[in-house]
């Protein structure tokens, strides 16, 4: 029922479910008195939901990093993401509680369709991809704001809402079984009770960084910061991307090289349609695959 | 002999006395809000005792790996401990100082001789003839393994004591200097204020000599269980916390009370003035990260431990008047000298009682497992709850059968403002199920061998000269009449 700094990350971080950790003090009588009700419920609820206990003395980094300032507190994880506190000691039925309330979270969010996402660095084909899957038979969450152009001939995908997630993401309670286009940076603010999938596109640097600075020309603007500048900090940006979403239970995510994409365009949907659940139209998810549109080709 | 003295074997240098935190621990009491100096960087700690391992993990090392920390007859204690006795000349403290010098600690104390005055100014004197400190302490000296050392200091000698604690570094301290009569602390104003001031005041200065000069020793507080009280609903008396799972519920609402102090009832101002001590303790291990162990006793009784055996010199005091006697011990002093024993009121009250032997074992085994820094714990440290009824009318069956005495039992108006008749449902599982206390005595085999100590001739003349100082005289109430003799029982064989 102990856990570390040490096996934290592993012990609730990246479990998917519910777990509900006891920060407690041995100088702190209501801690003290309160361990045998929560060892009580961590065998109760074994198999069902993890009840965990951690000594802010003794593992003083995971207390400050949930700013622990005062024990008994009780923080429910769900999927690894923190969620309802209390502090102060519990009743049992107060403890239980909080654990069934994150349990509904966690099957609310498991029981709504998924919310597909096609993300990646801006200009990496992400436009295209949701036009495939449109194409597919996912409906497409957009504003229609951008008229299509120049650079997206056939319509942008954007979909205002999802800039301002961090704020105020009652946009997703419209969103199960649809499909939407974030760049990769907004899924950090996505809330951690749902489950999410997600399409990720991989373009060549060079391609990606061609594709902006073209774009930006045609509409009057440049950047002053030099491709290869750019270029490092896309790539630095990537990394710690990667890392981050590899950790998180409650994303899954499919990558599309965009590069290679054209060429075995029948295999790459096949599968893609086997990760988003197999109902999808390959056959008008091909017809939109169209070389023409290939104009920023690596040599 | 307690089979497995196995209990603080897991401890680890958390809770050892002889460790010091480097780096940055400062949370402050639970409930409040508090702040964490830094967050980065291990807890790591030295130990004063060991200082060639440099800094280390404090969990990485256990009570039983450590060689500081030696088996004995009551668990591992720390090799030569340095332990403290305030009252160390009291019917307790004298025990307790040759039980722990007998198991090899370095015992120091002080005594501002209170209870010898207090005692001679009633005009009784113990049963059993005390040497002075000096001569106790010489012939412990010889007899015993450890060292036992005695000044003469008054606790509430703050210019005096402050030093002697920052000198004498203890790891544990135990706090007996308070005047412990009930009845003397309601007699009048001038003893009330005296009993608070000594009492209060004295434990109020110890908690901060020790945040100033000793803030890793571990502090033994003596409380009562009549702290608690008795009520009326029935409902237990915990032990000084409310378990986990106590709830309270009012108006449909429900809140948990766990680890919330339990309720105080005291029944005299000797009573008030440890629950106020509770108080000080309690607020010191918070503000200062103090460690402590609350020990709620019951009555004390006998005299007879293996170390007091050693040598007439080492007698620990044995009183027996209305004010200094503890109740079990003047019922078997009244039937030796052919008194009545007194009872007050219907003799149904409850009370929790342990003998003088078990109690200094439980002491002994709190002072091997100290508490972790900041911890507050209470125990509820007694071993048998009996009826004031049963401990006359037990006296007396043992007297009569094994003594050939003539008892006789009286019932008196009450003195005091009590519950004659009441539930009383006393936990007290801290000390065996953490401590490994196993009691060594009985009510009956103490009761024979307090009569054969005090039937001895030099003994029972003592018990004579104060056979007038038996009878209650100090009413709750302030008023002077002599108590009424309600009912004269003659015990049946």
């Amino acid at each position: 029922m102990q856990i570390t700094d040490a096996n934290f990350a592993q012990e609730v971080l990246e479990t998917e479910g519910v777990v509900l950790v006891d920060f407690w003090a041995s100088w702190c009588p209501p801690c003290k008195m309160m361990e045998p009700v929560v060892r009580r419920l961590h065998e109760e609820y074994a198999g069902r939901a993890k009840i965990l206990a951690v000594n802010i003395d003794r593992n003083q980094a995971t207390a400050a990093a949930y700013k622990i300032n005062t024990v008994p507190t009780f923080l429910a994880f769900v999927n690894g993401q923190p969620g309802e506190r209390r502090s102060g000691a519990l009743t049992e039925n107060q403890i239980r509680g909080m654990v069934e309330k994150s349990r509904e979270k966690q099957t609310a969010a498991m029981t709504t369709s998924p919310l597909t996402i096609v993300s990646g660095l801006p200009r990496s084909g992400t436009s295209m991809m949701m036009r495939m899957l449109e194409a597919g038979g996912l409906p497409a969450l957009q504003d229609e704001i951008r008229v299509a152009d120049q650079d997206n001939p056939r319509g942008y995908y954007e979909y205002e809402a999802v800039k301002q997630t961090a704020n105020d993401a009652t946009w997703l309670e419209a969103a199960s079984g649809k499909v939407v286009k974030m760049v990769y940076r907004l899924l950090y603010d996505l809330p951690a009770e749902r489950n999410y999938r997600v399409v990720f596109m991989r373009r060549a640097m060079s391609e990606v960084l061609a594709s902006q600075q073209a774009m930006l020309s045609r509409n009057g603007q440049s950047t002053n910061v030099s491709d290869a500048e750019l270029g490092l900090l896309y790539q630095r940006e990537l990394a710690k991307f990667d890392t981050w979403i590899k950790q998180r239970a409650n994303f899954e995510v499919f990558e599309v090289n965009y590069n290679t994409m054209l060429e075995n365009s029948r295999v790459l949907i096949a599968s893609l349609n086997e990760f988003l659940g197999g109902e999808l139209d390959t056959q008008r998810m091909a017809k939109v695959v169209d070389p023409t549109l290939y104009r920023q080709r690596s040599a | 002999m307690s089979e497995s003295n196995e209990q603080n074997a897991g401890c680890t240098c958390w809770s050892c006395p002889s460790v010091e935190f480097k780096g940055h621990v400062d949370f402050r009491a639970c409930g409040q809000a508090a702040f964490s100096k830094a967050a980065s960087g291990q807890l790591v700690v030295e130990c004063k005792r060991r200082p060639e391992i440099g800094y280390f993990d404090p969990m990485s090392i256990t009570y039983d790996t450590c060689p500081e920390w030696q088996k004995s007859q009551y668990g591992r204690l720390l090799k030569g401990m340095r332990v403290m006795i305030l009252g160390m000349d009291g019917y307790l403290g004298w025990p307790l100082a040759l039980k722990l010098a007998s198991l090899g600690c370095h015992v120091f104390g002080i005594d501002n001789f209170v209870r010898r005055r207090l005692v001679a100014e009633k005009g009784s004197q113990s049963v059993l003839a005390i040497s002075s400190m000096e001569e106790r302490v010489r012939v412990a000296n010889e007899r015993l393994s450890g060292t036992i050392e005695f000044q003469e200091m008054d606790l509430l000698d703050r210019e005096k004591f402050f030093p002697y604690m920052k000198e004498t570094r203890p790891e544990s301290i135990i706090q007996f200097a308070e005047i412990p009569s009930a009845p003397y602390s309601m007699a009048d104003v001038d003893k009330a204020a005296h009993t608070i001031e000594n009492n209060v005041l004295g434990t109020l200065g110890l908690t901060f000599a020790m945040r100033d000069h000793a803030p890793e020793a571990s502090l033994i507080k003596l409380g009562t269980m009549g702290e608690y009280g008795s009520p009326l609903t029935g409902r237990p008396l915990f032990e000084g916390l409310f378990p986990g799972d106590a709830t309270l519920q009012y108006k449909g609402e429900e809140w948990s009370l766990g680890g919330e102090l339990t309720p105080r009832d005291p029944v005299s101002f000797y009573h008030v003035s440890k629950v106020q001590g509770t108080f000080s303790v309690y607020e010191a291990c918070k503000y200062w990260w103090l460690r402590s162990y609350d020990v709620m006793q019951g009555v004390i009784y006998g005299n007879s431990t293996p170390e007091l055996e050693l040598d007439p010199a080492l007698n620990t005091r044995f009183d027996i008047d209305e004010w200094w006697g503890t109740v079990i011990n003047r019922f078997v002093a009244q039937t030796a000298i052919g008194e009545p024993m007194t009872i007050y009121g219907s003799g149904n009250q409850l009370r929790g009682y342990i003998t003088l032997s078990d109690a200094i074992q439980c002491i002994v085994r709190l002072v091997g497992s100290p508490p972790e820094p900041g911890q507050y714990d209470v125990v509820n440290q007694l071993t048998d709850v009996f009826s004031v009824r049963h401990l006359a009318e037990t006296v007396a069956r043992i007297g009569k059968r094994e003594f050939n005495l003539d008892p006789m039992i009286q019932r008196l108006e009450n003195p005091r403002v009590e519950a004659e008749d009441h539930p009383y449902e006393v936990i007290h599982e801290k000390l065996e199920n953490n401590f490994g206390f196993k009691s060594e005595s009985n009510l009956d085999d103490e009761i024979r061998n307090i009569f054969r100590a005090i039937l001895e001739p030099a003994a029972k003349q003592r018990i004579e000269e104060q056979r007038k100082l038996l009878f209650p005289t100090t009413r709750w109430s302030g008023e002077k009449q002599e108590m009424k003799v309600l009912e004269t029982i003659k015990p049946a064989a």
